[in-house]
């Protein structure tokens, strides 16, 4: 187990820097050039390539790398190109900010997900099951730009209830940032509740077809405690990979709700980094992103070991 | 098994939720912790929660959007401020009187004493000089470089007199000073992109790139309203940056902000029927320029640019593409917004017949096929599609090549090629620019590259023309040339709009100086 994970946290550590390698060649491929962007598009010639100087972009490519690099590993993570302002309070407070909102998001679809999921497989076919997945699949289908303005409309300026914008304070703790997480954590729980229903769904059926749930069930055992002690700590296994890609998705990949809720997370953070080519932000952000994959799928790793002893860790 | 780990996994997530709760407790927004300062009048008070798209840079010389002009605004003023109606207003300008000598090359501008920067230093001369020396340095590279090289000298005899010399007369000068650059900056600050100490109504205590911008009252600004209490009103301004402008409206119907600088027209018949909110309007001379090359293809013809022109219903453009809310173009960039200097001639009426004739006279009897290059951005594609419907009444087929806005204006430069074309003008505060820019000979953008040597001789004049009724003369011959042979159909220009909550009073709009409403003399009403 101990050289598992020592070996788990180097492919890791390995991925970081070919991902760091990776978005910093994709950068350098932007139409564009920074200090254009930075100065406009009406500033003099003389003024971009002195910006250009002063901000070492006419040093050779591997040594602008080398240099981010190494100042990054040393907790410099540098100064934002357009802002001039450091990147690292900037990009933590956002990833504060990304992990408040995906937290409450997991809690309401995944142990909802997982309800309505072995309800669907339990009624297979029948009326709970098809409501479960039509209803599921269809928000799955919804663009967040349009659950996200209907709840908008409905539940905060109709009814009032919530406020219609989460642009919430960088001071305030998540108590305070409560009322204005909720809706955007719904938006994206209605795509994220699909997903886990479907899985714990399919993974259930297949569990229940076993032969030791039937010789569970055949030795008398209860049919509430065939589904908690045996059906669901192997039907799961599914599930915890999508909840695992899903914390990914969560800290990094909001986009559109982060932009409909003007919610200031890690998402609309790197948006805002490449539409203005700065780099040391988009570095920052994605190096953040890439790590939470990683240890989260390395999570799911080690829960799948302890859901299922037949899959070694060693 | 399965029990412990839900529990295990529960109790991470609350201990993460309650450590993320505790950590950042930072000390509470600076603006409230001002609170005590009784309010001086009854106006006074309140902070101005708006929200606009984030700004792309900072330092004066290189703002190159609305929202960095906006911001300028704010945290800066002016040598010379533009009212309204569009008249230079010394009572709200850094320069309290200015002359000009007999041969218009000698400006000296008399600057206000006692005005101080917001790190309490007094703004001088000097800081006048250095903010237009450093505007003009092709070094620094400002935009304005090209705006300001008239300028031979600019001295300074004294700590409150600035003499700027110029090459040739300028009557736009004042509307030159004024320019959004032009935000007075500290001559001994060493970093503009980061350290905003202006003379302005309001001071930066927090900005955050993509997230929001906060201001606060200038507790020791230099102007007062009419009873002599001091300005601004509001304590301070508060502004959030987004990206969706369905969800800046949003927020505002929300009552999350009080103030929408920029207002899609797409939203304003919801906004109208909220009882909270009141939407503002005012002209503008923002207009799309629908272009067409002028010296090759069929519109090099008089009689196509002619029978274009009369097949054209302008008024139901207007109405189709954003909802009626601005007037009726002549086909002159010169719009109603500039008031005496503007044309005012009947729209042309539309006569089908008329066009056909005309184009059958300069051999398109048969019909004509045209290829009209349009930005994808609203409501331009709105546009060009009514103009399509109309065009093939008179029988001229046009298809509608759409393309994105940066490939419309990028390094291939369609919009300056491409025989057909709409393009997007910006408000400016003054006329003589749009003919510079796009319409005399060798203009920098003559997108549809007209040439006519008489249109060139009266923007001449009419550029160093100091005498206001002559040059009304001028810009109205220039606007019967436009008429008579121009190389542009200008269905309509577009009003500015704001939204604000019902409570926000004093705000003025303004017809030609874009969406940077002066937020001085703006109050809540208790």
């Amino acid at each position: 187990m101990g050289s598992y994970f020592i070996r788990r946290i180097g492919f890791i550590i390995i991925t970081l820097i070919l991902a760091s390698i990776i978005i910093f060649s994709i950068t350098q491929f932007l139409p564009g050039d920074v200090a254009q962007v930075i100065l406009g598009q009406f500033a003099t010639e003389t003024a971009i390539a002195n910006l250009r100087e002063e901000l070492g972009l006419n040093e050779p490519l591997h040594m602008q790398y080398l240099n981010w690099a190494g100042n990054f590993i040393q907790g410099d993570w540098g100064n934002s190109l357009v802002s001039r302002m450091p990147v690292r309070p900037i990009v933590t407070q956002r990833l504060v900010n990304s992990a408040m909102l995906a937290g409450l998001a997991l809690l309401i679809y995944v142990p909802l997900g997982i309800v309505l999921g072995v309800i669907a497989a339990l009624k297979r076919d029948r009326l709970p099951d098809q409501m479960i997945t039509g209803v599921s699949m269809a928000f799955v289908g919804l663009p967040e730009f349009v659950s996200g303005l209907l709840l908008i409309s409905f539940l905060a300026i109709g009814a009032g209830w919530f406020p219609a914008n989460s642009s919430i304070d960088p001071d305030s703790t998540f108590f305070q940032s409560l009322p204005y997480l909720i809706l955007p954590a719904i938006t994206v729980s209605l795509t994220g509740l699909g997903y886990v229903a479907r899985m714990t769904r399919s993974g259930t059926i297949d569990v229940l077809r076993s032969d030791y749930v039937r010789a569970a069930e055949l030795k008398g055992l209860p049919g509430s405690q065939v589904l908690t002690r045996h059906v669901l700590r192997n039907s799961l296994l599914p599930t915890v990979t999508i909840v695992a890609m899903g914390i990914g998705w969560l800290l990094g990949g909001l986009i559109v709700t982060e932009a409909v809720y003007g919610y200031p997370g890690l998402g609309r953070l790197l948006v805002y980094g490449i539409q203005r080519q700065d780099l040391p932000i988009i570095q920052a952000g994605s190096m953040i992103v890439v790590a939470v994959y990683s240890l989260s799928n390395l999570a799911a790793d080690i829960i799948y070991g302890m859901l299922n002893p037949r899959i070694r860790v060693d | 098994m399965l029990k412990k780990l839900m529990f295990l996994a529960v109790l991470v997530l609350v201990s993460g939720m309650l450590l993320v709760s505790c950590a950042p407790d930072a000390p509470d927004d600076p603006v409230e912790d001002d609170e005590p300062t009784d309010a001086i009048s009854e106006k006074h008070g309140g902070i101005l929660r708006s929200a606009y798209y984030a700004p792309t840079n900072m330092d004066p010389a290189f703002f190159g959007t609305v929202a960095d002009d906006w911001i300028g605004k704010q945290w800066g003023d002016f040598l010379v401020y533009i009212d309204e109606q569009n008249r230079p207003d010394p009572s709200r300008s850094l320069a309290e009187s200015w002359e000009v000598d007999e041969n218009a090359l000698m400006w000296q501008f008399n600057l206000r004493q006692g005005v101080v920067f917001h790190d309490g230093k007094e703004m001088t001369s000097r800081d006048v000089m250095f903010t237009f020396d450093r505007l003009r340095d092709p070094d620094v590279g400002a935009a304005t470089v090209g705006l300001y090289s008239n300028i031979v000298e600019i001295s300074t005899p004294d700590d409150y007199t600035v003499v700027f010399e110029l090459e040739n007369p300028n009557p736009d000068f004042l509307f030159d000073l004024f320019d959004y650059h032009a935000v007075i900056v500290d001559a001994d600050n060493d970093d503009f992109a980061t350290n905003w100490n202006g003379t302005g109504p309001f001071m930066i205590t927090s900005y955050s790139p993509e997230d929001r911008i906060v201001f606060e009252r200038n507790p020791n600004y230099w102007m007062t309203d009419s009873a002599g209490n001091p300005l601004p009103y509001l304590d301070g301004i508060e502004t959030i940056f987004l990206s969706e402008s369905s969800a800046q409206v949003e927020a505002l119907r929300g009552g999350q902000i009080d103030y929408l600088i920029y207002l899609p027209t797409e939203f304003i018949p919801m906004l109208e029927a909220d009882p909270d909110i009141v939407v503002l309007e005012a002209p503008s001379n923002t207009h799309y320029a629908l272009r067409m090359r002028s010296d090759e293809g069929p519109a090099s013809d008089v009689r196509v640019r002619q029978a274009l022109r009369l097949g054209t219903d302008r008024a139901s453009i207007l109405e189709g593409a954003v909802d009626g809310l601005g007037t009726t173009g002549r086909d002159t960039p010169i719009g109603p917004a500039f008031g005496d200097f503007y044309l005012d001639v009947p729209e042309l009426v539309r006569d089908v017949e008329a066009a056909k004739e005309l184009l059958a006279e300069a051999g398109f009897g048969d019909g004509l096929d045209i290829v009209i290059t349009t930005q994808e951005s609203s409501p331009i594609p709105a546009i060009a599609t009514i103009w399509r419907e109309q065009m093939a009444e008179i029988g001229v087929n046009v298809e509608i090549q759409l393309v994105p806005s940066d490939v419309y204006y990028g390094a291939d430069n369609m919009w300056l090629e491409a025989p057909f074309g709409i393009t997007d003008w910006g408000a400016r505060p003054t006329a003589q620019p749009y003919l510079d820019l796009a319409y005399v000979c060798d203009a920098q953008w003559n997108e549809s590259h007209w040439c006519d040597p008489e249109l060139d001789e009266l923007a001449a004049l009419a550029a160093k023309e100091m005498d206001r009724d002559e040059r009304i003369r001028l810009y109205h011959e220039i606007q019967e040339i436009f008429i008579e042979r121009g190389p542009v159909i200008i269905p309509f220009f577009i009003n500015n709009l704001w939204g604000a909550s019902a409570d926000l009073k004093g705000m003025e709009p303004t017809s030609i100086l874009g969406t940077a409403m002066d937020l001085r003399p703006v109050y809540f009403e208790r």
